[in-house]
C-alpha cells in the first residue's frame, strides 16, 4: 500500500504521496583537458534533478540515503596520433572505490571513442562521488561538441550523468 | 492509502496558521485544483465534530500548480485538549484522499 510522508518545518508541511524516487540528470558543455595525472569529470549543467545534485562541479551529492545507479557516458577523443588508454573509475568521499575502473583504447588521430557503463552504490545521506580518469597521453580529452547543421543535430555534451534511487 | 501524520498544536481563539503542500515521490505537484478540501476536528475520530474547515471557510487552495493548501482559521472550539484531526481532498472523479491526519492539541487562552 502507498505511502503518505509528511516532513515539516515550523509551519510548512510536505506532504509527498508514494515512496520518494530520487534522480538526477547532468552534463556538461565544456571540453575536459588531461590537466593532471589524475582528472575528475566535471559537470556545468543540470536537467532533473531531486534529491541528487552536483556540488563544486563534480561532486555528485546522495541527500537520501538508499541504493543508487550511477550511469554516464563520455565522449573521448584524443588530437595525436598511436594507440592510447584512457582509464575510469569512480571515487566516494574523495577516496578510490575498488574495482570501478575500466580501460578504453583510442586509435589514431581524432579517433573517439564513448565511455559508457554504471555503477550500483551504496550511498548514505550526504556521500558524494565523483568519476576520475587518467590517461598518460597529454592529448586525450572528453570532447564537447557543437550543434551541428545539415543535417541539423544536437550539441554532444563532453559528459552525460545520470543517477536514479534504484533501492 | 495511508494518510500522513502530523500533529497540530493551535491556541483557542487565535488563528492557526499552516499550509500543507501536496507532491509525489519525485517531488511533481498533486494538482487539487478539481478537489474539495476539507478538515475536521473530532474529540475522537468517531466523535462529536468540534470544527469544520472548508475551502471558503479557513482553508485557500492556490500555489502555481494548484497544489498548496493553505489554513487560516480562528480555532474556535470551547475548551482545550486532545483531539483528533484529518485533512481530505475529494476529486470531481469521485476519488476521496486522506493527505494528514493526527492530533490536534489545543491550548486554552487566557487574554480575551
Amino acid at each position: 500500500m502507498s505511502q503518505i510522508n509528511v516532513t515539516a518545518t515550523d509551519n510548512q508541511i510536505n506532504v509527498v504521496v508514494g515512496e520518494a524516487r530520487y534522480f538526477g540528470s547532468f552534463y556538461s558543455t565544456e571540453d575536459q583537458t588531461n590537466a593532471a595525472s589524475v582528472n575528475i569529470i566535471t559537470y556545468n549543467n543540470t536537467d532533473l534533478s531531486h534529491g541528487v545534485s552536483i556540488v563544486s562541479n563534480s561532486n555528485i551529492t546522495i541527500a537520501n540515503a538508499g541504493i543508487y545507479n550511477i550511469q554516464f557516458s563520455a565522449q573521448l577523443d584524443k588530437t595525436d596520433g598511436g594507440n592510447d588508454a584512457i582509464e575510469i573509475w569512480l571515487k566516494k568521499n574523495g577516496t578510490n572505490v575498488a574495482n570501478t575502473g575500466t580501460v578504453v583504447t583510442l586509435h589514431a588521430q581524432d579517433g573517439k571513442s564513448v565511455a559508457a557503463w554504471n555503477w550500483f552504490v551504496n550511498a548514505a545521506a550526504g556521500d558524494y562521488y565523483e568519476i576520475a580518469w587518467y590517461s598518460a597521453d597529454a592529448d586525450m580529452f572528453i570532447n564537447y561538441i557543437a550543434a551541428g547543421s545539415n543535417p541539423t543535430r544536437p550539441a554532444v555534451p563532453s559528459v552525460i550523468l545520470t543517477v536514479n534511487k534504484v533501492g | 492509502m495511508i494518510p500522513g501524520t502530523y500533529t497540530i498544536e493551535a491556541y483557542r481563539n487565535d488563528t492557526l496558521e499552516l499550509t500543507f503542500t501536496i507532491t509525489d515521490g519525485s517531488a511533481v505537484a498533486i494538482s487539487l485544483s478539481t478537489a474539495d478540501v476539507k478538515m475536521q476536528i473530532r474529540n475522537r475520530p468517531d466523535g462529536d465534530i468540534l470544527q469544520t474547515l472548508t475551502e471558503g471557510n479557513g482553508i485557500t487552495v492556490g500555489g502555481a500548480s494548484n497544489n498548496v493548501i493553505t489554513v487560516s482559521k480562528i480555532i474556535s472550539i470551547e475548551n482545550g485538549g486532545t483531539y483528533a484531526y484529518d485533512l481530505q481532498a475529494t476529486f470531481s472523479n469521485g476519488i476521496v484522499t486522506t493527505y494528514v491526519k493526527g492530533y490536534f492539541i489545543l491550548y486554552e487562552d487566557i487574554t480575551k
